[in-house]
């Protein structure tokens, strides 16, 4: 076991250069950077003593001014080599080290998505479970034809269509932000907690809407793997030793279940960090996934590159737990 | 070309279809579901030294093509400490009928509509009358079931590879079925029991089976398993469904005399479904052959092999390879197939592959006609006037 983890840890770090490679050359190719962006309306006006020459300077100073192959190179081994150091560079929009930006944004997108992804397990596979062992039944249908509308939605579309409707029409729930601009706290402890509740208010929709429409896979999923499970000769010879159904599904059948769904643990880890770029944007909270959105357009290739790599790290630790989940809930799976 | 499209349906027959099995099932789960009085589904036994007696047993599966009657109108009775052999080629509803038994047919498509199963329980006594009483499975609420299945009645399956929960150790799953039987016991009575229990079923080294996963044994020992698991519950009748189908031949022969030995030791029942006749003979006291969802002929285990009567369990034994037989003729094959289950006519199913058909057998499907006591067969050749 130590072994295995110890030989999937040195293959991830192959896999690792790999993606860093990859998502650097991309970055670097996209057709605008920084610099362009930065200074793209000061460059139309004669006055702001911008010019070519200031411009390809600036491209100098931050390392974007040589685009062919060999230049993109040096660039990703510099910062190749600083990574080494221990160092992600400093972020250009954010004008701090990138490692300091994403430890400080990383928690709030943490909650929601911990919440989020809490609720969504709870209340997927119980409906899971239940639509497929009351298969065809009005049940069944009812849940599949709702969790498949969460599917088909687009994160955007319904985002906007629930602040409408909670925010908007109802009035019940604030549109966006984390605390209301409005008001003040006072720094004493009950400030502090009044605080705290109305980040959570303001939090309640962009769970909402994750949820809704992250049940539907989940949901699906479970169902699938449930049927299959329960058309098995053991669960028929559970049933045969006079088990009762409850003991049946959720005993039996249930472990069984469990085995497909701990691929979907290797998912987790990066959808727990990772931040929700659409869902933030929306609401504009300024979590990891807002502020790499803005990095991306922006063209902030430090920032680009940390936020990836702590993505791809979250990943390739989460395909080694949940390889490891296998040997646990699967007697027959043994690591090597 | 009506005879060549006859399996296409419209979408207007397939919507009939979709809606009449709808409502089918929604009433026998309905029925399954209700709450009875004992002595609802309580009857008198007509002969007290049966286990089970079946009687025009009708067990439909509704599935999209349309009803399929795989078990229709099967009767016949499971002596006490008898081995009753049940055999027909696939398809035929020999498993579907032990699986009424159990109450365990694929539900909802599959449902038993119609007919009796009156099992001989101890705990019930007499009537005013003087007559045993028996549960009628086919009314018994499922809550009721649950005491039955396991304990009175127990299965062993076709697959040992995947009869047993993969994610569970053997010990786990025979102890609970200790558990189920008395739920206060203690974990190390449980333990021992089910040792004693994987002993008896010739296991060498039982402690160590007992920790192991199903995975981790082989067939021969998993069948040896899934048997020590049926004697658990300390049956009255063993459905064994194909017990030895997926095993090879020597280890067939070894479990074969296992379940013997064991039906003589415990004084249980069982029913052995098979299609090889040859453990049909080896073991059977009573054989039942079923056709197309019916019983075709029973009678006892030499009445069926010294003087078969209906021509298809004639076909059957012919069929069966000889080592004393010419080699270089052929293996005997019944010509036809078994008809569509859909829709069956009523005449006898038999009746396009038989050599022996003739003009009455266009009529209405033939009606069992005991030639002796024990010996009863469906067919016109044997009718008595």
């Amino acid at each position: 076991m130590f072994k295995y983890i110890v030989k999937r840890i040195l293959i991830s770090i192959v896999i690792l250069l790999g993606v860093s490679i990859i998502i650097y050359f991309l970055v670097r190719m996209m057709p605008t950077d920084y610099i362009d962006n930065r200074f793209a309306s000061q460059l139309q006006n004669p006055n702001s003593g911008i010019n070519e020459e200031t411009i390809l300077e600036f491209k100098k100073l931050y390392g974007l001014d040589d685009n062919s192959f060999t230049g993109i190179l040096k660039g990703y081994f510099g910062w190749l080599g600083n990574l080494v150091k221990g160092d992600l560079g400093n972020s250009f929009i954010y004008m701090k080290p990138v490692g300091q930006v994403i430890a400080e944004n990383m928690w709030i997108s943490f909650a929601i998505a911990l919440v989020a992804t809490i609720l969504q397990f709870l209340i997927a596979i119980p409906l899971g479970i239940t639509s497929a062992t009351h298969q065809y039944s009005v049940r069944d249908y009812v849940t599949t034809v709702f969790t498949m509308i969460g599917i088909s939605l687009p994160t955007y579309f319904f985002a906007y269509i629930a602040i409408r409707f909670f925010s908007v029409e109802l009035g019940w729930l604030p549109t966006s932000g984390l605390i209301d601009i409005s008001k003040t706290y006072a720094d004493t402890f009950s400030g502090q907690m009044e605080k705290f509740g109305d980040i959570i208010v303001h939090l309640i929709l962009p769970i909402f809407v994750t949820v809704i429409l992250s049940i539907g896979g989940l949901m699906r999923y479970t169902r699938t793997n449930t049927l299959e499970v329960l058309s098995a000769d053991y669960i028929r010879t559970a049933r045969a030793k006079g088990l009762s159904e409850k003991k049946v599904i959720y005993k039996h059948a249930f472990r069984n279940t469990l085995i497909p769904l701990a691929t979907l643990l290797a998912g987790i880890l990066p959808s727990l960090f990772g931040g929700m770029m659409i869902t933030e944007q929306v609401f504009s909270i300024d979590g990891i996934g807002n502020l790499a959105y803005n990095a991306l357009r922006q063209g902030d290739i430090p920032f680009v590159m940390g936020y990836n790599m702590f993505l791809a790290v979250l990943t390739v630790i989460g395909t080694l737990f949940s390889d490891i989940m296998y040997s646990i809930v699967d007697p027959r799976v043994k690591l090597k | 070309m009506a005879q060549k499209y006859s399996n296409y349906i419209s979408i207007k027959e397939s919507r009939k279809i979709i809606k009449y099995n709808l409502g089918q099932m929604k009433h026998y789960e309905k029925l399954k579901r209700q709450k009875r009085d004992v002595s609802e589904y309580t009857v008198p036994m007509k002969d007290e030294n049966n286990l089970i007696e079946i009687e025009d047993l009708e067990t439909f599966f509704f599935t999209d093509t349309g009803t399929v009657k795989s078990v229709n109108g099967v009767s016949f009775n499971i002596p006490k400490n008898k081995v009753v052999g049940v055999v027909g080629e696939s398809g035929c509803g020999k498993s579907v009928t032990s699986l009424s038994i159990m109450q365990l047919v694929q539900s909802p498509q599959g449902q038993v509509v119609g007919g009796q199963i009156r099992f001989n329980a101890s705990s019930l006594g007499y009537d005013e009358e003087g007559r045993k009483l028996g549960y009628d499975i086919v009314k018994t609420p499922t809550q009721q079931m649950y005491n039955i299945r396991g304990k009175d009645i127990t299965m062993i399956f076709q697959e040992p590879m995947t009869s047993l929960n993969p994610v569970f150790t053997v010990g786990y799953q025979l102890d609970e079925v200790s558990y189920l039987k008395n739920p206060e016991i203690k974990k190390e009575d449980a333990k021992a029991y089910s040792i004693e229990m994987l002993k008896k079923v010739g296991i060498s080294m039982p402690e160590h089976c007992y920790e192991s996963y199903p995975h981790e044994l082989s067939g021969g020992m998993r069948q040896r398993v899934m048997i020590a698991m049926a004697l658990a519950g300390e049956p009255k009748l063993i459905i064994a469904d194909e017990p030895t189908t997926a095993l090879d031949v020597t280890i067939q022969a070894q479990i074969l005399e296992l379940l013997r030995e064991l039906q003589k030791q415990e004084g249980c029942s069982i029913m052995l479904i098979t299609h090889d006749l040859g453990v049909i003979a080896e073991m059977a006291d009573e054989v039942v052959v079923m056709y197309a969802g019916r019983v075709i002929e029973r009678g006892t285990v030499r009445e069926i092999f010294k003087n078969p009567l209906h021509p298809y369990t004639v076909g059957l034994q012919k069929s069966k390879p000889l080592l004393e037989s010419d080699a270089d003729e052929p293996l005997y094959s019944i010509p036809g197939q078994v008809p569509n289950p859909i829709n069956l006519p009523n005449h006898c199913y038999f009746r396009n592959r038989c050599t022996k058909c003739m003009g009455r057998c266009d009529g209405e499907y033939p009606a069992e006609f005991k030639v002796s006591d024990t010996h009863s067969v469906a067919c016109y050749l044997y009718a008595k006037e």
